[in-house]
């Protein structure tokens, strides 16, 4: 990105909604294992309760072919279907011969400065509050699920037992307590910086704005009792960014994959079509759920 | 009012940030002044009440995965709610430590396969049909079959099964020390598991040794060997890809395209059971381009040595001197040109060489260097020949080798994957010759570090395990050591002492690890039981197959209601307390209650003496030699993971040896690349050789390559593929394997064969059909996953499904696993006994 379109998005305070701080992420996809301990430190947390089964706030998918929800790929008659296995394809590459390729994407909720899922809500139960964080007041909600089909990034869920659609609210309870989210917080691959895009002097602004700066070690003091982690060189970007919401959540590309399918994950080569860059091939499919 | 609670309390912390002069995000004060809300939210307040009314305590996971991982676990109204990581680790790196499986345990200590009460089996074996028991019933019942069986067949017919003690020091200790004041036999697990890499006794006569994780940080560039770290490492994985983001090569050798290759900077791949032949190459050609570290071999390891050309053993003093010390080993004096005694870290001998030497009994003989022997055997390992072995093309050889030996310093962190096989021992002893070879044993972020198993207790539990019989403990109370691996297979005729290691066992109490799972040849096991087992008693927590398969299952308590433990890892240096702070759920108790109450019903009672972990706990501390010293009790409550006393740190292991300042533990006090005992040699393995695999090779199996390529091996037309069960994320073994929110997450939540696409479009295998993987030891049923990482020629099951959860047959039921004689040259337990080597099997996989 851009130093001018970084300081139209996170430089000053949102234009739209007034937030004067936007909290983001940025994830070193090069040091994810694929452990879903974010997912599960999350869940814990926030989704154990009913109508919230299937439902993970933050997921970890293998790319090319997982994906969470699934949209109807697998059995086309069942809605159910989409959410019931968050993991399918898991560790699943593309390629032949010894060039495979494949990589974990952990995906919390964008929190974009630009959400599509916000001006999508018929009850005007969605705001952005004043620290960018994306949230919908569940006394308003009244489960249209319009933001469900709004959001490119598929990061809201209907909860059936509520009647109402949820979604991550970046651990703000958390964030007031002094401490990181729970994805940040519990990641052992140590592979997330949380912080304050719009403050020019937060780690996460800097490391974002100087690819150099992730492996050098930086105070451990900063940021909320957080760990020290070392984050890799290269260039940072969002996924997705094509869909034009101006996603908070940033990432370190993978290297190991081929790069027109960096374009395709984390540029404009998808041209902000809602499909997914690689389908599953007929012959890997699974059949009989 | 919620509003303004909010305001305030933003407002508080902010004034106490700015004073503090540290603020959060390392932001400005202008942008946290953001931090303020304008519209009332109700619903905020709700989210914020989720954390209302919570008390901790801090417990630490036991699982057996060496990550021994704190828990801060969060309860309220005396159920537990969540955890988190306590990042309390005094080493900022090791923050935070804990996977997903620690993340949901607390789904294990409220499942609904939880077992409840004690329970006497009333159906057939396995039928599931059960009739509750009280306590006081369950133990008068357990002791009196225990005393029948004594009686009727011997003591040691009564085989207690307690599993890595280092995962919780008291609780499955106790099994050891139940063992010892009964005099029962005691199963083995390190060796057994085929966890042990007997490459370290062999070669430096200790049980092993491997660089703390944290060491990763000092290595210039790593080879990751047979271990999936990102599945199965995954509280220390992140050193690997830390140092990879700072521009260490990270270099993964298998055959599998796994998680760990996909993160990497370059994937290895060679045949299955192949990695000693590679490792020679690599030595080979370390060798050849002068990059071999001439000054660590010639002074520290058996390089020098001379062996007789004869019998293939090495000279000692007393073969060349009447009065010479037939414990001295020889070196060869270029100025006198004879055989003179070795002297450790010398740099006089020569390392090469061959000379007639005048024995004392007149003959002559032929000497030469033992390092003069391993270059002939490199030369049978030149690139072309190892591309030809191992399926890895030359160019790939010679650079990996350049690299490795051009970096100071270089690791090896290898893992089950080269140590699961038959010839387990030969491709470790490769893998470090290829360490000696560059000098990278006993430096900081060098070294071998074969990463499996949680066997390291940081402290001498003597005490505790076996208790004095007299006052200077000159005598004690001993269990009877019956390796697991003849318990299952029956004894051998190469097996180090019949007489004293085998006896058929009529009892099996199992403490903690779920044999009837997770056993290799499940086929034979399940015979011994029908036909010899008389009574099983299974001490659970959840209802694993072997309690299934238990005449009386007795419930204990989960680690979150184990009031205390003390917990310890190889992979890092902490000695941790374990507290668990909820009251037992159900009729649960601690595994060390049970063992006292069994015991004074064995009238052993004063002996075994402990009733509550906080007593043993003491003992182990105040007698843990030491390591352990100024770790008290006391100390550990306060502080809960306290640094035990090592000699470097990170630690490294052999750094004073390879300075010069103290000798190996072995005969000849340096690093015995060359093993001279009789049955090395009957077998023709004094140096690190490639043997094709025992059983899954295409080739003449268990023959060095030369005759091997000559020969097909007949069973591999019948079971063209290698089969593998293997370590997965999402269990610790069969621990977490029913937990439903992993399954979830786990593909389809079911067994699955995976294979790529060619041998499945072969089979004509459907994925997500059911298929069949057989061979003649037996069979497993599941469904089948196209994944390409699989090679050609390999179908792979990730393990540890419990018997309900297995559609028919068993993921084990496919391995019959032979023994190696040259593990059974000496029996000591977990440190040299038989190593499983249940990967070097083969199958054939049909349409079901």
């Amino acid at each position: 990105m851009s130093e001018e379109l970084w300081q139209k998005y996170y430089g000053q305070p949102n234009p739209k909604y007034g937030n004067r701080a936007q909290y983001g992420m940025l994830i070193d996809i090069n040091k994810c294992i694929g452990c879903h301990t974010c997912t599960m430190a999350c869940k814990n947390t926030w989704t154990s309760g009913s109508g919230q089964e299937d439902m993970f706030w933050n997921s970890v998918t293998t790319a090319p072919y997982g994906k969470y929800p699934r949209h109807g790929e697998e059995t086309a008659s069942h809605d159910e279907y989409d959410y019931r296995y968050p993991n399918l394809y898991q560790d699943t590459p593309k390629g032949t011969g010894p060039d495979l390729w494949q990589f974990y994407l952990a995906r919390p909720c964008n929190h974009c400065a630009n959400p599509a899922c916000l001006p999508a809500c018929p009850t005007r139960s969605i705001y952005k509050n004043d620290d960018g964080i994306v949230l919908i007041d569940q006394d308003d909600c009244k489960g249209f699920q319009y933001c469900v089909k709004a959001c490119p990034y598929d990061k809201i869920y209907y909860n059936a037992t509520t009647g109402k659609s949820e979604k991550c609210v970046f651990c703000f309870p958390l964030l007031e307590k002094g401490q990181e989210p729970q994805c940040v917080k519990s990641c052992t691959g140590k592979i997330r910086i949380f912080g304050n895009l719009m403050d020019p002097e937060s780690t996460i602004s800097k490391m974002i704005r100087d690819p150099s700066l992730g492996v050098q070690p930086y105070d451990p003091e900063v940021g909320l009792g957080a760990t020290h982690r070392t984050i890799s060189e290269g260039e940072r970007r969002q996924y997705r960014p094509d869909f034009g919401t101006i996603p908070s959540v940033w990432y370190v590309p993978p290297r190991n994959i081929p790069p027109e399918e960096v374009e395709k994950y984390f540029g404009y080569a998808m041209q902000g079509l809602i499909q997914e860059p690689n389908p599953v091939p007929e012959e890997v499919k699974m059949k009989d759920l | 009012m919620t509003t303004s609670t909010r305001r305030s309390f933003i407002k508080g912390s902010l004034a106490a940030l700015v004073g503090a002069s540290v603020n959060p995000f390392g932001q400005t004060s202008a942008a946290l002044a953001a931090l303020v809300q304008t519209e009332a939210r109700p619903w905020e307040q709700q989210m914020r009440d989720k954390f209302l009314g919570e008390t901790k305590f801090r417990a630490v996971n036991m699982p057996n995965c060496t990550g021994s991982c704190g828990w801060n676990v969060f309860v309220k109204d005396g159920i537990v709610q969540r955890v988190e990581q306590p990042l309390d680790y005094p080493d900022d790196e090791y923050n935070p430590r804990g996977c997903m499986k620690g993340q949901t345990y607390v789904r294990r200590v409220y499942a609904a396969d939880r077992i409840k009460y004690p329970m006497r089996r009333v159906g057939a074996r396995g039928s599931g049909i059960w009739e509750r028991l009280s306590w006081d019933e369950a133990l008068d019942y357990v002791a009196s079959e225990m005393k029948r069986i004594s009686e009727k067949y011997g003591n040691d017919t009564v085989w207690i099964y307690p599993p890595v003690p280092a995962t919780g020091l008291v609780k499955q200790g106790g099994g050891f020390r139940f063992a010892s004041v009964n005099g029962f036999g005691i199963g083995t697990f390190y060796n057994w598991y085929g966890d042990l890499p007997l490459a370290h006794p062999m070669t430096w006569n200790v049980q092993t040794e491997e660089h703390e994780f944290r060491d990763v940080l000092n290595t210039k560039y790593a080879i990751i060997w047979g271990s999936d770290i990102f599945q199965t490492r995954m509280p220390d994985a992140h050193f690997f890809t830390d140092v990879r983001a700072k521009g260490v090569k990270l270099v993964y050798i298998a055959p599998y395209f796994d998680p760990t290759a996909s993160g990497v900077d370059e994937w290895v791949k060679l045949r299955p059971g192949t990695d000693a032949a590679l490792a020679l190459g690599l030595c080979h050609v370390v060798v050849k381009k002068g990059l071999a570290d001439e000054a660590h071999l010639r002074r520290t390891t058996s390089g020098p040595l001379l062996i007789r050309e004869d019998n293939s053993k090495y000279l000692k003093a007393s073969d060349v001197d009447p009065d010479g010390d037939p414990k001295t080993f020889m070196v060869y004096d270029s100025k006198s040109e004879a055989p003179v005694p070795d002297v450790y870290f010398s740099d006089e001998p020569p390392l090469t060489g061959s000379w007639s030497v005048k024995l004392a009994n007149g003959e002559t003989i032929t000497c030469s260097t033992s390092h003069t022997l391993f270059l002939k055997t490199l030369d049978e390992h030149d690139p072309e020949t190892v591309s030809e072995i191992t399926g890895v093309p030359v160019d790939v050889i010679e650079r990996i080798a350049v690299e490795y030996a051009s970096a100071d310093p270089a690791s090896i962190w290898s893992g089950t994957g080269i140590n699961h096989w038959y010839h387990g021992d030969l491709m470790g002893r490769a893998v470090i010759a290829l360490g000696c070879m560059t000098g990278n044993v006993g430096k900081q972020g060098g070294g071998v570090s074969p990463w499996a198993g949680q066997y390291r207790m940081r402290l001498n539990p003597t005490e505790y395990f076996f208790p004095k019989k007299n006052a200077d403990g000159s005598e004690r109370y001993r269990p009877v050591p019956l390796d697991t691996a003849y318990v299952v297979n029956g004894p051998t005729e190469t097996m180090a002492d019949k007489e004293k290691l085998w006896r058929q066992i009529r009892c099996i109490y199992a403490a903690g690890g779920n044999l009837f799972g997770q056993a290799s040849d499940q086929a034979q096991l399940a015979k011994t039981l029908d036909e010899e087992i008389e009574f099983i008693v299974s001490p659970e927590v959840q209802m694993s197959s072997t309690a299934q398969l238990a005449d009386v299952i007795l419930p204990v308590v989960s680690w979150y209601e184990l009031p205390m433990d003390i917990c310890t890892t190889p992979a890092h240096p902490y000695l941790q307390m374990h507290e668990g702070a909820l009251k037992p759920i159900y009729d649960a108790k601690p595994d060390i209650e049970i063992y006292y109450e069994l015991c004074k019903r064995l009238g052993t009672g004063d002996i075994f003496k402990f009733s509550k972990p906080e007593q043993a706990a003491d003992l182990l501390l105040k007698t843990g030699g030491p390591r352990v010293e100024g770790i008290t009790l006391e100390r550990l409550k306060k502080e809960r993971v306290i640094k035990v006393n090592l000699p470097t740190d990170p630690f490294a292991p052999f750094t004073e040896e390879v300075e010069g300042k103290k000798m190996f533990a072995t005969a000849s006090g340096r690093q015995e690349l060359y093993k001279d005992e009789d049955r090395f040699i009957e077998y023709g393995e004094q140096l690190p050789i490639h043997k094709e695999p025992h059983v899954a090779s295409p080739y003449g199996t268990s023959k060095v390559w030369s005759e091997a390529k000559k020969e097909r091996n007949p069973n591999m037309q019948a079971y063209p593929l290698v089969y593998h069960a293997r370590h997965t994320r999402w269990s610790v073994h069969s621990s977490w394997r029913t937990t439903d929110i992993l399954l979830k997450l786990d593909d389809i939540g079911q067994p699955l064969l995976e294979m790529n696409r060619e041998e499945a479009a072969k089979r004509d295998l459907v994925a997500g059909k059911y298929a069949i993987a057989y061979n003649q030891h037996g069979y497993i049923k599941a469904k089948v996953k196209i994944r390409d990482s699989v090679p050609t020629g390999a179908v792979l099951i990730y393990f540890g499904w419990q018997r309900q959860q297995i559609r028919e047959g068993h993921w084990n039921g496919l391995s019959r696993v032979d023994i190696n004689p040259i593990h059974e040259i000496y029996f000591k337990p977990n440190v040299w006994g038989p190593v499983s080597g249940h990967f070097d099997q083969i199958c054939e996989v049909k349409k079901a």
